[in-house]
């Protein structure tokens, strides 16, 4: 059997499921990817700005530039910290899709994922508290997307179950 | 398989592109809008997601003047050059304070404006190359400074723009701007940075109890409204944005030396001027 033709029957199984349980975990995966979009938008401008090297407009706090512009938020080979943020957003997007398109395999993975960026947010605030002083509020508006996608995958883990 | 089962096996397979179909159409956008966002740093055509903020850096106690509005001679510490420094070689828009704060020589085949914000730790870092490029090609490069604090990042931004126009009335100005960016880190958090700015003023030998009292007329805060008019008018966003002759430089160009002292080797070597 192909592996197409496995996901194939995976959708047409859940099809025909058509439980309301079904229908609402599909739309928590809907609404997981719409906040993933959130957040890549926002690692997407944070990229483009350290690119840049130009000071950015913070909004709310002042610290942008002292949190943006310290070794923290450059990788090994000058790669933005934030372009790593997008990667992981857009995987949790591409995840989100497809298990809302019924591929079970996208789930443990997407849970996975999610964990692990949920991981470097709560390590990225205490940098932003403890070590570098000052808060940056793209980092912060990514701190509670991340938030928010650990809540949704959750639910979606247990919540269905339940259902 | 009966036909029923058939046609949802099928229309299950059609909607197997449907999810890749979304997330091929995200990465597209996705590149796309970073190739948008680049790009927009490399054109003059720029389209700054903030400009209000900037007009709200205005300090509070002036009232919009317009660009003659500011001191005239010794202000800029080049008596006499200010004038056809602002009439030549610079991008056409709102004419910003008037007379402009200019370094180098007026006869210069080059000009560089530069719009900066004295706690932008970038524009701090641009400086001292500024600084050299300004020695390097001495007579044949100028430079323009107009003041964009982003009050809305930067708390003592304004005021330390308003530091350096203060000492200008004293003639003073460019050896303030110099000192603001030296010791940047010493008063970019301060609660209150008034001391350090005073404490800079007494460097630079100028009348403290006048400094002061400079800092806050509006006279002080017309200049740099006129300068923020120019910035806006340019769709100028971020800081230090540099203009050479008229044209807008690339981030790149702006904040990597070699690149930076490249352009200007072409600007002289095409006035007929170069080495």
């Amino acid at each position: 059997m192909s592996a197409r033709e496995s996901v194939g029957e995976g959708i047409a199984d859940e099809a025909s499921d058509g439980s309301n349980a079904t229908r609402r975990a599909r739309l928590r995966d809907a609404i997981t990817a719409a906040v993933a979009l959130v957040g890549l938008a926002d690692a997407l401008y944070l990229t483009v700005e350290h690119l840049s090297g130009r000071s950015v407009i913070c909004i709310a706090t002042t610290g942008c530039d002292k949190v943006l512009q310290s070794d923290y938020a450059t990788l090994p080979g000058d790669l933005p910290l934030a372009a790593l943020g997008a990667l992981a957003y857009f995987t949790v997007f591409s995840l989100a899709t497809l298990s809302a398109f019924g591929y079970r395999a996208a789930r443990p993975l997407l849970t996975t994922v999610v964990a692990l960026m949920f991981a470097s947010t709560l390590w990225l605030l205490y940098l932003q508290a403890f070590v570098l002083k000052a808060f940056c509020s793209y980092c912060l508006l990514s701190a509670a997307v991340t938030t928010t996608l650990l809540a949704l995958v959750l639910a979606r883990r247990f919540l269905t179950r339940r259902d | 398989m009966s036909a029923k089962q058939s046609a949802k096996q099928n229309a299950a397979h059609k909607n197997n592109y449907a999810p890749l179909i979304i997330i091929l159409a995200v990465l597209v956008a996705a590149v796309a809008a970073v190739w948008w966002m680049l790009r927009r740093d490399d054109s003059a055509s720029s389209t700054p997601a903030a400009r209000p903020t900037q007009t709200t850096n205005t300090p509070s106690s002036a009232t919009p003047a317009s660009g003659s509005a500011g001191p005239t001679s010794g202000n800029n510490n080049q008596p006499g050059g200010a004038q056809s420094a602002q009439t030549s070689a610079i991008a056409p828009g709102p004419p910003g304070a008037q007379p402009p704060r200019v370094r180098g020589a007026d006869s210069a085949a080059v000009t560089l404006e530069e719009f900066g914000d004295y706690q932008c730790p970038p524009c701090g870092r641009v400086h001292p190359v500024l600084n050299k490029i300004e020695r390097d090609y001495a007579g044949r490069v100028r430079i323009i400074f107009r003041h964009l604090p982003l009050q809305s990042i930067h708390k003592n931004a304004s005021l330390a723009a308003r530091a350096a126009e203060a000492a200008g009335i004293q003639g003073r100005f460019w050896e303030m701007h110099d000192k603001l960016y030296e010791h940047q880190e010493q008063w970019s958090e301060a609660l209150d940075p008034r001391p350090l700015f005073a404490a800079y003023a007494a460097e630079i030998k100028i009348d403290v109890e006048k400094f002061k009292s400079d800092i806050d007329k509006p006279l002080t805060s017309s200049r740099i409204i006129a300068d923020l008019q120019r910035a806006d008018g340019l769709r100028v966003s971020g800081t230090p944005t540099i203009y050479l002759n008229g044209r807008l430089l690339t981030a790149e160009q702006t904040l990597e030396e070699a690149k930076l002292r490249a352009e200007i080797e072409a600007a002289v070597a095409a006035a007929g001027k170069g080495r």
